[in-house]
C-alpha cells in the first residue's frame, strides 16, 4: 500500500521533535520570530495562562534532552484568590459514539447528538466502527449528517472520527479537527490502516509483529497528516484497553512513543456500563461488556482479573500501581476518558430501521417499536452516566483537543461531582491537571484540591453524595526496561479523605512534603457504595473499587471520578 | 486428506522425563470454541475405545508458529501413546501430532503437550468428572467428585467456604497451574461462584441489541 502524501510545509522550519501535531502557536519548535502577530499574540495568551509547553508535548515528562525544561512553561502563579475558580472552560464530552452506520448500533447522528446536548455534553465524537462498508460508504454518508448536527446543536462540537480496529489489538477513538480533509483524511486512514482489512478479512486482526508496525504507522500518517497541515489536529485513544487482553503493554507504550501527540490515552472508564443489570430486567452480562477470557491473541502475562472491570473502570487504571501507573511511574504522558460506547440504549423503545447495512452501509433510521422497552441493551445515552471533562480555553474544536492532549481532564460517572480544580503547587508556582512542575530539591510541595459537589440530581434523579477522596502518589522511576511490565510498585494510596456529609465546596489541602525525587499525584473519588482492599493489597489500595459481578451490577450505585496526573521533578 | 504417519519425530525419545504422557495436536484452531470442537471430537474417539474416562483433553494457547493460535494435548491412561497418537492423526488429517517428549525447539503441539504433563498450563475441556459438574455443586462435591483439586476466586487469596453453591452453567475449564488443576471462578448474583470463563461471552463488536 501507498501512504504517499505531500509534505510541502507553508512554514519553512524542520520540527525537531521528529512528530510535529500542534497549531504552529502551541509548537514550542517554532520559534517566535516565524509567528504571525496574531498567532504570536496567542501564544504570549497561552505562556500567560501556563498552558504551552505541558509535559504532554514531550514524548516523556522526563525529557528527552529539553523535556523538562519545557515542562517549565506549564507552570503559572497560585491565584490571589483561592476562592476564585480555575481559567479553565471545563467541556464535558464523549469520545467513543456510535450510528446506524456501525453494523451493531442504530441511531441517527442526530439522535446522538441532541440525546449528548440535552443531557449536558459540550462535545461528542462520532465513531463508527471500522468496517468494509463503513470504509467504502460510511464514512462519507455519515459527514453531512454531522454537518448538519453542528448546525442544528449550535452548543455540542460533533467531531467526526472511527473507532479504529487497532491492528493486533484492541479498538480506539481516532478523530479529526472539522475541515475540508477531514473525511477524504479518515477514508485514506481506514482503507490503510483498519485491523478489519480492506475486505472485512480481519487478516490485520490477529496478534503478530506485522500488525503491530502496522498499527505504528497509522498513528504515524495521522502525525503526519497533521504535521503537513492536511487537516488541523488528529488525536487517537485506546477503547476498552483490557476487555480482551489484546492491547499488550508493549503497544500501548508504542502508540505512545511513535506518535506522542496523537496517541494521547485510553478509556479508564469503558461504556456499555448498563450491560451488568441483572437478566431479570438488564441484559445480565459484565459492567462494559467485560465477561471474556484469555485468547490466543491475549498478552499471556495478564492475570484473569484483568479481564473485569472494578468500580465501572478498566483494571489498567482501577488497579492502583498497575498498568496505568506503571507508565505514569515511568514520565509518560496517558490520560484517561470515560466514554459511553452508546450503540443501543438500556430501555429503549425504538429499534433499527431496515437491515441492509450490508448493501447500504447503513441501517435505516430506527422506529419506535410498539414491543416493550428493550431491556437487553447495555448502553447510556452519551451525557446520561460517562463524562469526559477538558479543560480548554474556549469553546472550540482546537481548544478541546488541546486541553485532552495536555492532560487537563477528569471523569466521573452519575454526575458524582459538579467540579474540581486540582492544582499542584511548589515554589510559588502550580500546575492543573495533566501538568508537570519542576522546583528545588526541598521545596515543599502541596495538592490543592477544590470540589463543587453535586447540587442538582443526576439522570437517575438522585444527588450524587460523595464519600470519600484518594490521593494516589507514585514516584517518577524513569523508562521501564521491561517495555511488557505492568506494574508501578511503589504507587499506593497515601492520603484518604472521609466527605461524607459535606455538600456545597469542599476544599482540601494535602502537603507533599519536601521534594526529593520526582513523583507524581492523581486523584480518584468514590460515592463509597462498594469498598474493598485493592488488587495491590491492603498496603497499597486499603478501599478501593471492587470486581463488577456479571449479571449483578447496578451502576447508580457504584460511582467514582478519576483525574488525570500531575508530575513535580526536581529541578 | 493427508496423513503422514510417523512424522520425523514420532516416537518419542526417552528423555530426561521418561517416556512419553501426553500427546500435542496442532489442528491450527485460532479461537477457543473452534479449539473445544475439535476437542469433542477427540472424546467421542477416546470414547469409542472406551478410553475417555479416565482421559483429559485440554487446549492451549500458543504464539508458536505464524499466528496466535490454540493446540490440544491428550492423556489417555487407558491407550498406549503410540497408539493414541496415531488414532489422533487419523481422525485429524493436515494437523501436527506430538508429544510432551520433543527435542528442542518445541514445536506448538509439543509445548503444549509439555504444560500438560508437567501440569503447568493448558485449560481442560474434559477430565474424570466434568460429567457431573452440570447446574449446581457445591465446592466439596466439585473437589471430590472430579480432577479438580483447587477453587481459586478472582481477587483473592482465600478459598471459598466448602459448602460454596457454583452454578456450573455445564461450562467448566480449570487450568493446570503449578501442578494443580485449579477452577477460577467469580462471585455472582446470590453470594455464588460461577466458573470464571463464560459460556456465551460478549463477542467483540457484538451486535448488542
Amino acid at each position: 500500500m501507498s501512504h504517499d502524501h505531500p509534505h510541502d510545509h507553508p512554514h519553512p522550519h524542520d520540527h525537531a521533535h521528529g512528530e510535529a501535531g500542534l497549531p504552529a502557536p502551541l509548537d514550542t519548535a517554532v520559534p517566535d520570530s516565524e509567528l504571525a502577530p496574531s498567532e504570536l499574540g496567542r501564544r504570549r495568551f497561552l505562556q500567560r495562562a501556563g498552558l504551552l509547553g505541558a509535559g504532554a508535548a514531550a514524548a516523556s515528562v522526563l525529557g528527552p534532552g529539553a523535556g523538562v525544561a519545557a515542562a517549565e512553561d506549564a507552570v503559572v502563579a497560585p491565584r490571589s484568590n483561592p476562592e476564585q475558580t480555575d481559567s479553565f472552560r471545563w467541556l464535558s464530552g464523549d469520545h467513543h459514539i456510535h450510528t446506524q452506520f456501525s453494523p451493531d448500533a442504530q441511531y441517527r447522528v442526530i439522535d446522538q447528538v441532541q440525546h449528548a446536548n440535552a443531557y449536558g455534553l459540550d462535545w461528542v465524537v462520532i465513531t463508527d466502527h471500522g468496517t468494509d462498508q463503513h470504509a467504502r460508504i460510511g464514512v462519507e454518508l455519515v459527514n453531512p449528517r454531522i454537518v448538519q448536527a453542528r448546525n442544528q446543536v449550535k452548543d455540542t462540537l460533533v467531531f467526526q472520527g472511527l473507532e479504529w480496529n487497532i491492528p493486533a489489538a484492541e479498538h480506539g477513538t481516532v478523530f479529526v479537527h472539522p475541515g475540508p480533509n477531514e473525511v477524504s483524511l479518515l477514508k485514506q486512514f481506514e482503507t490503510d490502516y483498519d485491523g478489519s482489512g480492506p475486505n472485512g478479512t480481519g487478516t490485520r486482526a490477529p496478534s503478530s509483529p506485522a500488525n503491530e508496525a502496522l498499527a505504528v504507522s497509522g498513528l504515524r500518517f495521522l502525525a503526519g497528516a497533521v504535521s503537513n497541515k492536511r487537516v488541523r489536529d488528529a488525536l487517537m485513544l485506546a477503547n476498552h484497553p483490557a476487555r480482551k487482553g489484546i492491547d499488550s503493554p508493549h503497544e500501548i507504550r508504542g502508540w505512545r512513543d511513535a506518535a506522542p501527540r496523537i496517541a494521547i490515552g485510553m478509556e479508564g472508564a469503558p461504556g456499555h456500563q448498563a450491560a451488568g443489570f441483572p437478566e431479570e430486567y438488564g441484559p445480565g452480562g459484565g459492567r462494559g461488556y467485560y465477561d471474556g477470557a484469555p485468547s490466543a491473541d491475549s498478552f499471556p502475562g495478564y492475570p484473569l482479573e484483568s479481564y473485569r472491570t472494578y468500580g465501572g473502570f478498566d483494571w489498567m487504571t482501577s488497579t492502583v500501581g498497575g498498568l496505568w501507573d506503571s507508565l505514569l511511574s515511568e514520565g509518560k504522558p496517558w490520560w484517561i476518558t470515560a466514554n459511553s460506547d452508546s450503540h443501543a440504549v438500556y430501555g429503549d423503545t425504538s429499534v433499527r430501521g431496515d437491515e441492509n447495512f450490508a448493501t447500504n452501509g447503513f441501517y435505516g433510521d430506527p422506529v419506535y417499536s410498539d414491543a416493550a422497552p428493550d431491556l437487553t441493551n447495555g448502553d447510556f445515552w452519551p451525557g446520561y452516566y460517562s463524562r469526559t471533562h477538558v479543560g480548554a480555553t474556549d469553546f472550540s474544536y482546537a481548544a478541546v483537543m488541546a486541553g485532552m492532549r495536555a492532560g487537563r481532564v477528569w471523569v466521573d460517572h452519575g454526575r458524582l461531582v459538579e467540579s474540581l480544580d486540582i492544582r499542584l503547587q511548589a515554589g510559588g508556582r502550580e500546575v492543573p491537571l495533566g501538568g508537570v512542575l519542576t522546583a528545588p530539591r526541598g521545596t515543599p510541595v502541596t495538592l490543592s484540591i477544590r470540589i463543587r459537589t453535586a447540587r442538582r440530581p443526576n439522570w437517575s434523579q438522585f444527588v450524587p453524595q460523595l464519600a470519600k477522596v484518594d490521593v494516589i502518589r507514585g514516584d517518577v522511576t524513569g523508562p521501564a526496561r521491561n517495555r511488557d511490565t505492568f506494574r508501578a510498585p511503589g504507587t499506593r494510596v497515601v492520603r484518604s479523605y472521609d466527605t461524607s456529609g459535606q455538600t456545597d465546596v469542599i476544599i482540601l489541602r494535602h502537603q507533599l512534603g519536601r521534594l526529593d525525587t520526582g513523583f507524581y499525584v492523581r486523584l480518584r473519588g468514590s460515592d463509597g457504595n462498594r469498598l474493598g482492599v485493592g488488587l495491590g493489597g491492603p498496603s497499597v489500595d486499603p478501599a478501593g473499587p471492587v470486581q463488577d459481578v456479571v449479571g449483578d451490577a447496578d451502576p447508580w450505585k457504584d460511582l467514582w471520578f478519576y483525574t488525570n496526573p500531575m508530575w513535580v521533578l526536581p529541578a | 486428506m493427508t496423513l503422514s504417519w510417523p512424522p520425523a519425530t514420532w516416537p518419542p525419545a526417552t528423555g530426561d522425563g521418561g517416556p512419553a504422557r501426553v500427546v500435542g495436536v496442532d489442528t491450527g484452531s485460532r479461537q477457543l470454541p473452534e479449539a473445544d470442537a475439535v476437542a469433542a471430537t477427540v472424546v467421542a474417539l477416546l470414547a469409542e475405545q472406551d478410553a475417555s474416562q479416565d482421559a483429559v483433553v485440554a487446549t492451549h494457547l500458543t504464539r508458536l508458529g505464524d499466528l496466535p493460535h490454540v493446540t490440544l494435548s491428550v492423556h489417555a491412561p487407558g491407550l498406549a501413546v503410540d497408539r493414541l497418537a496415531r488414532l489422533l492423526a487419523e481422525a485429524l488429517p493436515d494437523s501436527v501430532v506430538s508429544s510432551d517428549v520433543h527435542p528442542a525447539p518445541l514445536d506448538a503441539a509439543a509445548a503444549g503437550a509439555r504444560a500438560h504433563a508437567t501440569r503447568t498450563g493448558g485449560r481442560a475441556v474434559h477430565y474424570p468428572g466434568c460429567e457431573r459438574l452440570v447446574g449446581a455443586v457445591t465446592v466439596d462435591d466439585l473437589l471430590a467428585g472430579s480432577a479438580i483439586t483447587a477453587v481459586r476466586v478472582l481477587g483473592s487469596a482465600d478459598a471459598p467456604a466448602g459448602d460454596t453453591v457454583v452454578r456450573t452453567r455445564d461450562h467448566v475449564r480449570p487450568t493446570y497451574d503449578g501442578g494443580q488443576l485449579v477452577l477460577a471462578a467469580e462471585w455472582a448474583v446470590g453470594r455464588t461462584l460461577v466458573p470464571f470463563e463464560n459460556p456465551q461471552p460478549t463477542p467483540c463488536c457484538a451486535d448488542h441489541a
